[in-house]
């Protein structure tokens, strides 16, 4: 597991802690709590997708439901003491919704979530580490 | 490239004050705008007098009573006060003011008296009432920052970097307060003093003020405040003092401060100070374009 995401972890104390973290998502897509929110529609085409492979979807349902993870992620958080967590959620969130909202397909726990739904027509690709690396391909 | 826009995103979020890297940061470190970071000798000297914040109360019973109030004098000579008619920008750690007329030697005036505010005022055009928030300039007085080693800006471990590399790691962070830190007269001109400010101005605040320049329903100004009051305050040859200018701010702790009524309405003379100073080609933060829609 990310170290960030460890219980205990302390939160981000400068800069480059904080590029350390925001690294974590990818793992952070595979939290139980976010398990509910892998879309379940499917994605055709090769693997890894790009955004062009969900044009013209929307993606409220899918805000809506991270919101909800990352809520119970926040209240994990703070039970099992993780300032890596906290601020990871904090920061995810804070771009979820509300003026600074992102676009979905700009949004990194939306992207990775995306990219979940459309691993599992692709055998061994649901895992950190393919996800982490269809994120660095996601332009 | 995903992680690179966000990344930026994160440090300018974090840079400006939206997001904190702990629950509880700054809570208990106290503002650096306090009575205690740019002392000078003066303040230390005769902290009572010099304080912007007025003298004490009760009165130190120490101290011996101040005289009784003369009688009334015959009716005094023909004179006003002098007014602070303009703020400039020397360069990007100086301020120049310039008055009405020749102000008494200012070596004992506490910079502390003086604070900038990004003055913002709503003219009420959508329906709401006018409005005016203050804000401490240090929120958009953003310097580009690079960082000599950038992490691999990959999602994975280990990174590939024939296949990660993203181009440099540079994002805008805050240069902190913008205090007052020395007063002096200007050479050859006994109308205008200068104003040495602990960090310079950025680009980036001048051009978050030239951005909104074009909006009708929303002004944006870099605006000095000034506190009267005391001993040591700014003054006229004949004694007669310059008059505060929007003090509540320089008494006030927070960044942010809002208030209803007509737009500008504490800053009276309200003397916007041009950032001109920065007039060079374009090349503000690298915002990365977000589609207006998901896709």
């Amino acid at each position: 597991m990310h170290p960030a995401l460890h219980p205990g972890s302390p939160p981000p104390a400068d800069d480059e802690d904080v590029e350390v973290v925001l690294r974590a998502v990818p793992e952070l897509a595979f939290f139980p709590e976010l398990a509910p929110c892998v879309p379940t529609d499917a994605v055709t085409g090769p693997w890894p997708p790009t955004r062009e492979a969900f044009a013209g979807r929307d993606f409220e349902a899918l805000r809506a439901a991270a919101l909800r993870g990352l809520e119970a992620l926040a209240d994990r958080a703070e039970r099992e003491r993780s300032g890596g967590t906290a601020f990871l959620v904090r920061t995810l969130t804070y771009f979820l919704v509300g003026p600074a909202a992102l676009p979905a397909v700009e949004h990194p726990l939306l992207v990775a979530l995306l990219l979940r739904s459309a691993a599992r027509a692709h055998e061994g690709a649901d895992t950190a580490l393919e996800i982490a690396r269809a994120m660095d391909r996601w332009g | 490239m995903l992680g690179l826009r966000f990344s930026r995103l994160v440090h300018a979020a974090i840079a400006s004050g939206a997001l904190v890297l702990g629950a509880c940061q700054g809570g208990g470190k106290g503002g650096t705008d306090t009575d205690t970071d740019t002392d000078t000798g003066t303040a230390t000297d005769n902290p009572t007098t010099d304080d912007p914040t007025g003298p004490p109360f009760p009165p130190d019973p120490t101290l011996p009573l101040p005289p009784p109030d003369p009688p009334p004098p015959d009716p005094p000579p023909v004179d006003v006060p002098p007014a602070l008619i303009g703020v400039k920008l020397l360069d990007a750690s100086t301020l120049q003011l310039s008055f009405t007329e020749p102000l008494a030697p200012v070596e004992t005036v506490n910079p502390k008296r003086f604070r900038l505010s990004i003055a913002q005022a709503y003219y009420g055009q959508y329906g709401g009432q006018p409005s005016t928030t203050l804000i401490d300039p240090r929120y958009y007085n953003l310097e580009q920052y690079c960082s000599p080693n950038p992490p691999p800006p990959c999602y994975y471990e280990p990174p590939y970097d024939y296949y990660c590399y993203y181009g440099p790691s540079c994002y805008y962070q805050s240069t902190g307060p913008i205090v007052a830190t020395s007063v002096a007269p200007l050479d050859g001109d006994p109308t205008s003093l200068v104003i040495g400010l602990g960090v310079p101005i950025q680009p980036f605040l001048c051009n978050t003020l030239e951005a909104f320049e074009d909006n009708p329903n929303l002004r944006m100004v870099l605006h000095l405040h000034y506190a009267a009051g005391g001993l040591s305050e700014l003054q006229d040859l004949g004694g007669l003092a310059v008059p505060s200018l929007g003090d509540v701010w320089v008494k006030y702790d927070g960044n942010f401060y809002s208030y209803q009524g007509a737009a500008f309405s504490t800053l009276d003379p309200f003397l916007p100070i041009p950032c001109q100073l920065f007039d060079v080609p374009d090349d503000g933060p690298d915002i990365p374009d977000i589609p207006e829609s998901d896709l």
